[in-house]
């Protein structure tokens, strides 16, 4: 590996060798992450498109109740394993998963054979890159996920849906209207409206794919301080191409390049001294 | 701990039932289009069966394309042992009266005369009044009694009897009673005295022409004052007739091509290049949308509606006649719209960088639309095409409105001919039928065996609709494959 | 504009900009050029504007041609009359039994098709394998392939002694002629609009409303209906509209199966006339040319051609707008 930062190379993919809790490669050994009870852990996950491996032996631990942060150039693999949680894979044909990811406290392998998808996905909420709101009022939107856990008493669901609202911080801007449709709202609120969906129903994690990338600063700023509370009740697994974001809201973060998880540690110590010159020469912008 | 567990189970619970629904209609769903195609599918295996023989049945015509007259003789002239000259007559089926059935069943076996009202020519039942017994003491060459109307061998189908070959063959596909004609010996003259050589028809089908008289079935004799062969005629190449199983479809295919032709010419050069205007000329402002809102609804527009307009625009105010010409016309107003939406949707996948290279390289419009768009979208405007001819192919209504008749005795004239100029464009005037007024005419009546007529003609006119459906769709599978943008 | 090179334009858009290019070349070769260009242009204008010409002629004509009904027929009588009998020696021209003909067996017909159709599409825009729709698809449009005399004949053949058969059990009688067989008939024929169409709206619905739903723990089945539907509802709608433009529009099947005899009643037991095959029973008769009862058949195709043009206007505009909102 070229040390000298002065010269820009690629990284030669089979050089590298996946990180396990903070440890790699031929550099020097580190102390594993502390990052306190787990909520989830990837292990030795593998995940192929037909026949092309796009996740290589990720390992990766995953907090309770904190916010980590998946960061990469593009195609490096973070949506991919993010969407391996709640197995959105399945949606399409030709995929298939290898290894475990193992959601805590039952110890459950999401991506085993014998877990059906939908009883992953009842448990993990997910917050999409563009709001995608249903063609239905605002409350049937956030309701959604409670009718189909069989919740429809009226006077159970004004509750919880007024819940998440609040939760998602969007209930002052949707109180008097929550008959209108969702499409009369702003992007930013349409998407704190997508959170509160996902929040409804209580889920043991929220996975948040690039939320804020189509959406402007001031609303993005307030997904930001959104997520900042959520995670105080709820486990954050977030994608984001914007390492600035990352920098800003995460506890723990991950480097992964072409499939490959590249460096695991707490976000302060990523961001100012990186144990891998990848992961430095990503955040310095040598390539990405 | 336990009461997540408890959730846990009653979630999974949830679920379960939940898949068995999406399941059940996985399955109600594939069902139903299975259940559609079974239904398209039963169609065709009704048409089939009922219409199968009547596709690939024959009957008999005289040289002259005429059918044997009612009172004339159809049989086989074969020479008897001794060098006389005989006729075979085809084995007929007996209906007798209840009170009679007894009494003819014990007779079977056994020769017999009959008296009845002797069956067509052509046809094969006989109303028979009285079945006798011929005497077994009675040596031949002796009249037989009871002034019999044709005599013969009774038999029950499945008994055999002693009908050699054809005859045995359409034997059995007669039930009841079968009486087996005994050969009559043929005499024949012309009229003028002379005799009429035999030898030409060895072996061969005939209608003897005996009149009343000649017929003597007590002597078996038949003296004949003319005798004419027969030859096969399939349905296909028969003419509409008042009797089912001698009508036939040739005018209604001659006259589907003659009628295709014209709206081909008319309509395919008419709508590809409108087409081609609306797509690559047209600005995009609302009068092109409008036209485009326009040709959606001519589209939809019910085909009966289009009969009128031509009934109204070609026949009362151009006065044409109500010809090939005026239908043609009329039918290439109706596949206009398709033809013009096909091809713009042609011209439409093509993407805009092949155009963009053309004008790139000097190309002006024209050159750009002739050498570089068109050439892709060929294959989309050709199947678009295709599939307007198979929609006209089958249209009955507009076709009634404008006045096809229903029954037709002559073929509109070939506008293909040896002698130059080579074309002739008389067929354009001539009245005329298709296939599909054939089918609406035949299944209007209410004998059944014309159903069988129109079934028959209901497979011709799918294999050809299909079958240009078919042609098609293996274009733009073609077109496809071949074009990777 | 001249500089600016005509990037991402549409043809249309191409065009205009080329105008302002002279590719061609200078003085009397760029002149004939110009011309030839110009002529193509001119042609194809005219052939283009048909359109508008053929549609404004078709209503034109059937108004002028219904002037002497109208004139001889109040307008009264002609909507409100409960007979239709325009051959007799006292005749009477209400249009309410012909419209009662149409309206029986389109509403058979939609019976029959709505529900196949939409579960139809439902299940192979939301279920099937690529592959597999791109079969299924070409082979369920066979169906509206078929001509409809050849259906009007399976109507009257097979399907009314079938539909005789099961009405029997239920001690009801259904006679030679009779608007169901001609419904059901013809809704089998517009399975593949309904389907067709409603699948084309079904498959615009983005990805990311389905994989929304997805996450929130539904099933396909779900999906499908509590979010797909729903949003193509409009795309599905106008495919039902065109179904039955099309089913109004329907003339061979009723011609042949369900019978002569115009009724009022709405019993689909009965024999029963439509607009279409009213048209076509004077058309094939001996009605001289000129006469009121003759003119009758303008008069009835007005009618029919005002109705469909109300539901095909009304289902392009709904399809055109929900295929903007996915644009």
């Amino acid at each position: 590996m070229v040390k000298d930062s002065s010269i820009i190379t690629r990284p030669d993919p089979e050089s590298l060798s996946s990180a396990r809790h903070g440890r790699f490669g031929d550099d020097a050994a580190s102390a594993p992450v502390d990052t306190g009870p787990l909520k989830a852990e990837v292990r030795d996950f593998n995940f192929f498109y037909g026949s092309f491996q796009a996740l290589k032996q990720i390992n990766l631990p995953i907090a309770q109740r904190r916010i980590t942060a998946l960061i990469g150039p593009s195609g490096c693999g973070k949506s991919t394993l993010l969407r391996s949680f709640n197995r959105m894979h399945d949606l399409y044909p030709g995929n298939h998963y290898e290894g475990q990811i193992m959601l805590y406290p039952d110890a459950v392998n999401l991506v085993g054979a014998d877990i059906d998808p939908i009883e992953a996905r009842m448990r993990i909420g997910m917050v999409f890159q563009k709001p995608n709101p249903f063609p239905k009022s605002i409350y049937e939107n956030v309701a959604y996920g409670l009718r189909l856990r069989g919740i429809n008493r009226r006077s159970v669901l004004d509750e919880r849906v007024e819940q998440a609202l609040r939760a998602a911080a969007v209930w002052e801007e949707t109180r008097d209207r929550l008959d209108s449709p969702a499409q009369v709202l702003s992007g930013g609120q349409q998407q704190r409206l997508c959170i509160a969906r996902a929040l409804a129903t209580e889920p043991e994690m929220i996975l948040f794919d690039e939320p804020t990338s189509a959406l402007d600063p001031l609303a993005t700023a307030r997904i930001e301080d959104l997520m900042t509370e959520l995670k105080k009740s709820v486990t954050i697994l977030i994608v984001t191409h914007n390492m600035h974001q990352a920098a800003r809201i995460s506890d723990f973060t991950a480097f992964m390049y072409l499939g490959k998880l590249i460096e695991f540690d707490t976000t302060e110590k990523i961001f100012t001294n990186p144990s891998n010159s990848f992961t430095e020469q990503y955040l310095t912008g040598r390539f990405g | 701990m336990s009461s997540s567990v408890q959730n846990l189970e009653a979630a999974r619970a949830l679920i379960r039932r939940r898949k068995r629904s999406d399941r059940i209609f996985n399955l109600v769903g594939a069902g139903l289009i299975v259940l559609s195609l079974l239904v398209l599918g039963g169609l065709i295996a009704g048409l089939v069966h009922d219409g199968a023989g009547r596709l690939f049945s024959t009957h008999e015509v005289k040289p002259d394309g005429q059918p044997p007259g009612f009172r004339e003789v159809v049989g086989t002239v074969r020479r008897a042992p001794d060098g006389a000259w005989i006729l075979q007559q085809d084995p007929i089926e007996l209906r007798v009266l209840s009170q009679q059935a007894d009494e003819v069943a014990a007779l079977a076996g056994r020769r017999v005369a009959v008296r009845g009202e002797l069956p067509r020519a052509g046809e094969r039942l006989m109303q028979a009044d009285a079945v006798l017994a011929i005497p077994e003491s009675l040596s031949p060459g002796q009249p037989i009694p009871g002034d019999p109307d044709i005599v013969g061998q009774l038999i029950r189908p499945g008994h055999g009897g002693h009908a050699s070959g054809a005859a045995q063959a359409s034997q059995q596909a007669l039930s009841g009673f079968v009486l087996c004609p005994d050969p009559m010996r043929l005499e024949l003259s012309d009229g003028k005295g002379g005799q009429i050589n035999l030898s030409q028809f060895e072996g061969r089908r005939v209608a003897v022409d005996a009149g009343r008289r000649g017929r003597k079935p007590a002597l078996a004799l038949i003296t004949a004052t003319d005798i004419a062969p027969l030859r096969s005629r399939s349905f296909f190449a028969s003419m509409p007739s008042m009797s089912p199983s001698r009508a036939g479809i040739l005018p209604g295919v001659v006259g589907t091509l003659l009628v295709m032709l014209v709206t081909m010419i008319f309509a395919i050069p008419l709508g590809v290049a409108a087409g081609i205007y609306l797509e690559e000329y047209a600005p995009k402002n609302k009068f092109t949308a409008l036209i485009e809102l326009n040709i959606a609804n001519l589209a939809g527009v019910p085909s009966i509606i289009w009969g009128l307009a031509g009934l109204a625009l070609f026949i009362f105010a151009l006065h044409l006649e109500r010809s090939v010409l005026s239908a043609g016309l009329t039918l290439g107003l109706l596949v206009l719209p398709i033809v013009i939406i096909s091809t713009r949707e042609a011209i439409r996948a093509v993407p805009n960088t092949v155009r963009e290279a053309a004008v790139a390289l000097g190309a002006t419009r024209w050159q750009a639309t002739r050498y570089h768009v068109l050439p892709y979208s060929l294959g989309g405007i050709l199947t678009g095409s295709i599939i307007a001819m198979s929609r006209a192919i089958g249209e009955t209504a507009p076709l009634v409105v404008i006045g096809a008749v229903l029954f037709i005795s002559f073929l509109p004239p070939w506008p293909v001919q040896p002698q130059p100029p080579f074309v002739n464009l008389e067929f354009l005037n001539s009245k005329f039928t298709v296939v599909p007024m054939q089918i609406f005419d035949w299944v209007s009546r209410p004998q059944p065996e014309f159903h069988a007529n129109a079934a028959a003609a209901s497979l011709v006119l799918l294999a050809m609709t299909l079958g240009l459906n078919a042609i098609a769709i293996a274009l733009r599978f073609r077109a496809r494959k071949s074009i990777k943008w | 504009m001249k500089d600016e090179v005509a990037v991402a334009a549409g043809p249309a858009e191409l065009g205009e900009d080329l105008q302002e290019f002279s590719f061609e070349s200078p003085g009397i070769a760029g002149a004939v050029q110009r011309l030839k260009e110009r002529a193509i242009e001119a042609v194809l204008f005219v052939c283009g504007a048909s359109s508008i010409v053929v549609t404004l002629g078709i209503v034109g004509m059937l108004v002028y041609e219904s002037i002497p009904f109208f004139r001889a027929v109040p307008i009264r009588d002609f909507l409100f009359d409960t007979q239709w009998t325009p051959t007799f020696a006292n005749p009477r021209y209400g249009i309410l039994p012909l419209l009662s003909g149409t309206l029986v067996t389109t509403l058979v017909a939609l019976v029959v098709a709505v529900p196949v159709g939409t579960i139809s599409a439902v299940w192979l825009s939301e279920y099937a394998a690529g592959r597999l729709r791109e079969i299924l698809k070409p082979v369920l449009e066979l169906l509206s392939a078929v001509p409809t005399v050849v259906y009007g004949y399976f109507a009257l053949i097979t399907v009314t002694p079938i539909l005789r058969s099961v009405l029997a059990v239920f001690g009801v009688d259904l006679p030679g002629f009779n608007m169901l067989s001609a419904g059901v008939v013809m809704g089998i024929m517009i399975i593949p609009y309904v389907a067709s169409l409603s699948e084309d709206a079904l498959r615009a619905v983005p990805m990311s409303l389905r994989e929304g739903s997805f996450a929130a723990g539904a099933t396909r089945m779900q999906t499908a209906w509590r979010v797909v539907v729903p949003s193509a509802f409009s795309g599905i709608t106008a495919a039902y509209i065109l179904g039955i433009a099309r089913a109004i529009g329907e003339t061979m099947i009723v011609a042949i199966a369900a019978g002569q005899q115009p009724q009022l009643t709405f019993n689909p037991t009965s024999q029963g006339m439509t607009i279409t095959a009213y048209i076509v029973q004077i058309s094939k008769g001996d009605t001289p040319h000129g006469s009121i009862g003759y003119q009758t058949i303008f008069a009835a195709g007005l009618t029919l051609m005002l109705l469909t043009l109300a539901f095909n206007v009304g289902g392009q505009l709904i399809r055109k707008r929900y295929r903007e909102a996915y644009a």
